[in-house]
């Protein structure tokens, strides 16, 4: 029979459009509108800073970045690859706890880390103190000790909790590599990691780098207080610091040029990804027992990335509160709780509804373009914090104006800009951040419902909505409510956007952090940073549960 | 063809395409109410196409679709009525039962009380008919593929419809089974006189099913009519093709009959001189050891197209029921055949044989 994949019309162009898909593609226009108004906001008028800053900074804006992305790249694929390799091939003890507890650098922001580090690796801090007491050195003249706040510092403590992605994918492909082919390299004599292994899990891994790629660039905790001069704090210092936005904007669409090379390896690599049949379920290869000396390799080679990533820094906050630091609620702390807790509620629910409104009406009503939009809608991720934030205000900003010039012709009352001056503007920043987490979810749900569920409600008397209210969304409640819960914690971990677009004197936990880090007292701020962290391994429970399926 | 004023379904003209791939071309099938009609035909000849077509699921490009004289979609017009406003049931090839509800909650699901549905007792009639009774409560993932099929049939009856769709209904099942749920199904749907329309690309199932059956081949109706007129009277080699396997042989139009070396058979009104194919089921042959004469069997017109010369045996194998004789008829050449019971002459020695006309069939070679 000719395919048809569940859906209606697949004819080159119809315009037949369902009141359905108005509204969706008015929303995805919706979404897509920041990201255009970066190119607006570049086109303002920058005087003769552009040419300043396009012949004295930018340069080393872009070597850096680049430097940055490929230092971060190696030690993801280095952490990563051979963790997932080691944890699916090889029985040794502990296997089964470090399968999981590998993802958990994951849970920890990247700002974060770099403000542990920085405290643990100082000249006061108990490395150090405690080189001194072995050695008898009396200052930081008598030895050499490396500085973490540099570009390599920055890139350890990037690729440290930024490997899990790599680490996720490359798993899941070695483990879904059906132990047929891997059976033929080992009676071939042959390294079956080289010859197998790899080979099949190549475009798995790539989306992986990919998406550390994306978060290298998109970096911003990291690097401000490591002082790297990457575009993104660039884009934030000429905006803060120099007071243009059309500058930092220009800066910005520089940018692009390497997130649209990026987006397009991450969509031809996961195209690529069904090289892999995963459809079926296909026997694994039992691991191999490994004793004695290989399995305490094994054991080493897996924790090392975990301390790094996940137990020096927690250990770090761990020691700030088990030392009575920051055990206090003061009223800013809760109420920077309170806002963390509801702003990630609010744009979880936004994210959820959008995506499933969207991908819902794509599927089942639209045509091609329908789906490429929606799709191009949820790109959102590949953009960092700080550029979507200039969209989003330029957008902003463009609409009051709108309003104010309307309200203020047909009225005469002054319009004060409500859409450049609230929390919402975070919110829809943060939406639009993170659409692609709703929309993977909603894809992912609809992908495992049962073939001609629509059709089937639809032919028993349902209409399209009533259909997706009885029928489909409760099907896919579970991925709903599992991308809402990666929504909600991404929030809760989200900095630059916040920084930026945050009203006066409103502070989320992730603020909160920053500015007692930014001012050395770390210290004062523990626990609202462990609590960040312990959200964040919410996901890894997740992630790894859906790994295990 | 009946005109629009019949009751029933009925589909004219209906063209589509996907892209540039034409999947349909000028299509006209109607089914009157109690009637079973089948689209018989090869995977992508577009029979499920015109099945959604008839339920709504793909929209309606060019023809006419209605329901008891009144179109619900015409090609190239608005107001094409949506699925769930036909009134026509659909049974799907994978059932597509909702998994989060229970059987009596599927087959429930349909039932709209305020239009006059069934209600709660034909559900338990049907149940029982169905030997579901014990399963009422179950979910679906839970039964077994048979189950399943018989809930999907009944939920696609409950809101009494007047139109049944069912897209190749046995494709799932065991071949064990399919005999007895085939005929369940068969009296099942016609016990409700529904008009109903199925898919399928068994041959053997499309004339056990099936009223009338509509054969289908890229996108084009090529025969229609009941299983008997099908089976014995293709209309052209690809329908004969379609009903089983053949021994073909080509030859010349001579003085009203072809020439083939198992003997002549009647060219019917083709032209003489003309190219001509002789198709030959393998049933159609009647063997006897050499010294006898082949005799017909009960429904076999009385002359059979005596083969002249005696056939070597190449292979004789049992298949159960019947025996499978591979002949050579010279030259290399050898005849497949099938004879009910146990016939198994040794390899090498000679049968003779006899042909039942009726199931030799004579077409224009130019038809290929």
């Amino acid at each position: 029979m000719v395919s048809h994949a569940g859906s209606a019309g697949t004819g080159k162009f119809q315009l037949r459009m369902s009141p359905w898909a108005i509204a969706s593609l008015t929303l995805a226009l919706v979404f897509l509108l920041p990201i255009l108004s970066v190119f607006i906001a570049a086109s303002g008028d920058t005087g003769d800073l552009w040419p300043h800053l396009f012949q004295t900074v930018l340069p080393r804006y872009v070597a850096n970045t680049l430097i940055l992305m490929a230092g971060v790249a190696g030690i993801s694929l280095l952490f990563g690859v051979t963790t997932a390799w080691l944890v699916t091939r090889y029985a040794f003890p502990g296997r089964r706890v470090l399968e999981w507890m590998l993802l958990l650098p994951a849970a920890v922001p990247t700002y974060l880390i770099a403000y542990t580090y920085t405290d643990f690796l100082e000249y006061a801090g108990p490395v150090q103190v405690l080189l001194r007491d072995i050695f008898g050195w009396q200052s930081a003249r008598e030895y050499w000790f490396p500085e973490i706040r540099s570009m390599g510092g920055a890139t350890l403590v990037l690729g440290a909790v930024l490997y899990p992605y790599v680490y996720m994918m490359a798993r899941a492909a070695f483990m879904l590599t059906p132990a047929s082919l891997y059976e033929v390299g080992m009676l071939a004599k042959r390294s079956m990691f080289l010859t197998v292994g790899l080979p099949l899990a190549r475009p798995a891994i790539v989306a992986g780098l990919a998406l550390v790629m994306m978060e290298t660039i998109s970096e911003f905790g990291v690097v401000e207080y490591f002082a790297i001069e990457t575009i993104t704090l660039g884009i934030f210092n000429v905006w803060l610091g120099m007071n243009s936005l059309p500058a930092a904007a220009k800066i910005a669409s520089v940018c692009f040029l390497f997130i649209i090379a990026l987006l397009a390896i991450e969509i031809l690599a996961r195209s690529r990804r069904r090289f892999i049949n995963t459809s079926r379920k296909s026997a694994q290869l039992p691991p191999q027992q490994l004793n004695g000396g290989k399995a305490l390799a094994c054991l080493a080679a897996c924790l090392t990335p975990i301390i790094i990533g996940f137990v020096v820094p927690v250990g770090v906050l761990l020691s700030f509160v088990l030392k009575g630091y920051s055990l206090e609620f003061n009223n800013a702390q809760l109420s920077a709780a309170w806002h963390s807790i509801s702003l990630a509620s609010v744009v979880a629910v936004l994210v959820v509804s959008s995506a499933a409104f969207m991908g819902l009406v794509a599927h089942y009503q639209g045509g091609t373009w329908l789906r490429r939009a929606t799709t191009v809608a949820s790109m959102g991720y590949a953009f960092p914090g700080t550029i979507l934030a200039i969209g989003v205000i330029t957008a902003a900003g463009t609409i009051d104006n709108g309003i104010g010039r309307i309200v203020e012709g047909m009225f005469g009352i002054t319009y004060h800009g409500w859409l450049t001056s609230g929390v919402g503007l975070v919110a829809v920043a943060c939406a639009i951040r993170f659409q692609a987490i709703g929309y993977g979810a909603v894809t992912t749900g609809l992908g495992r419902l049962p073939p001609n569920m629509m059709n089937a409600s639809r032919i028993l008397g349902r209409t399209f909505a009533g259909s997706v209210r009885e029928t489909i969304l409760p099907l896919m409640r579970l991925s709903l409510v599992t991308g809402g819960l990666l929504v909600f914690v991404d929030v809760m971990k989200e900095l630059p956007m916040t920084l930026l677009l945050r009203p006066f004197n409103y502070e989320t936990l992730a603020t909160y952090v920053y500015q007692y880090a930014k001012d050395e007292l770390l210290e004062q701020a523990a626990m609202p940073a462990l609590f960040i962290v312990v959200v964040g391994i919410v996901p890894v429970v997740l992630m790894n549960a859906t790994l295990r399926k | 063809m009946r005109g629009d004023s019949a009751t029933g379904l009925s589909l004219s003209g209906i063209s589509h395409a996907f892209g540039k791939n034409r999947v349909l071309d000028n299509v006209s099938v109607d089914v009157a109410p109690g009637e079973l009609v089948c689209l018989l035909g090869p995977s992508g000849c577009g029979k499920t196409t015109l099945l959604r077509i008839a339920a709504g699921l793909e929209p309606l490009q060019t023809g006419r679709v209605a329901i008891d004289g009144v179109a619900i979609a015409e090609g190239g017009k608005a107001g094409e009525l949506p699925p769930e406003r036909r009134g026509i049931g659909l049974m799907f090839q994978d059932y597509a039962l909702f998994p989060h509800r229970n059987v009596r909650d599927n087959i429930a699901f349909g039932i709209d009380k305020k239009k006059g549905g069934r209600r709660a007792d034909w559900i338990d009639d049907a149940l029982a008919q169905m030997g579901l009774t014990n399963h009422a409560d179950a979910y679906p993932h839970t039964l077994s593929g048979g189950q399943q099929q018989r809930v999907a049939l009944i939920r696609a009856l409950a809101p009494g419809p007047n139109i049944l769709l069912l897209d190749e209904p046995f494709s799932g099942l065991d071949v064990g089974r399919r005999a007895q749920i085939r005929a369940d199904t068969l009296d099942f749907v016609k016990k409700t006189g529904v008009a109903a329309l199925m898919v399928t690309h068994d041959p053997e199932e499309a004339m056990f099913m099936a009223d009338r059956i509509f054969v289908m081949n890229d996108g084009r109706v090529v025969q229609s009519g009941s299983p008997v007129d099908l089976y014995f009277q293709p209309a052209n080699a690809f329908v004969a093709e379609l009903f089983g396997p053949v021994n073909r042989f080509v030859g010349t139009v001579h003085d009203g009959s072809v020439e083939t070396p198992l003997g002549k058979f009647n060219a019917g009104t083709l032209a003489e001189g003309s190219a001509a194919e002789v198709m030959i089921r393998p049933e159609a042959f009647r063997l006897s050891t050499e010294d006898s004469e082949p005799k017909p069997m009960p429904g076999d017109p009385d002359d059979l197209v005596v083969v002249s010369q005696p056939l070597e045996v190449l292979t004789a194998r049992p298949l159960g029921r019947s025996s499978y004789l591979l002949l050579s008829i010279g030259n290399g050449c050898s005849v497949e055949t099938r004879i009910p019971g146990a016939f198994l002459p040794g390899a090498g020695s000679m049968v003779r044989a006899g042909i039942n006309p009726r199931l030799a069939h004579v077409f224009a070679a130019a038809a290929r």
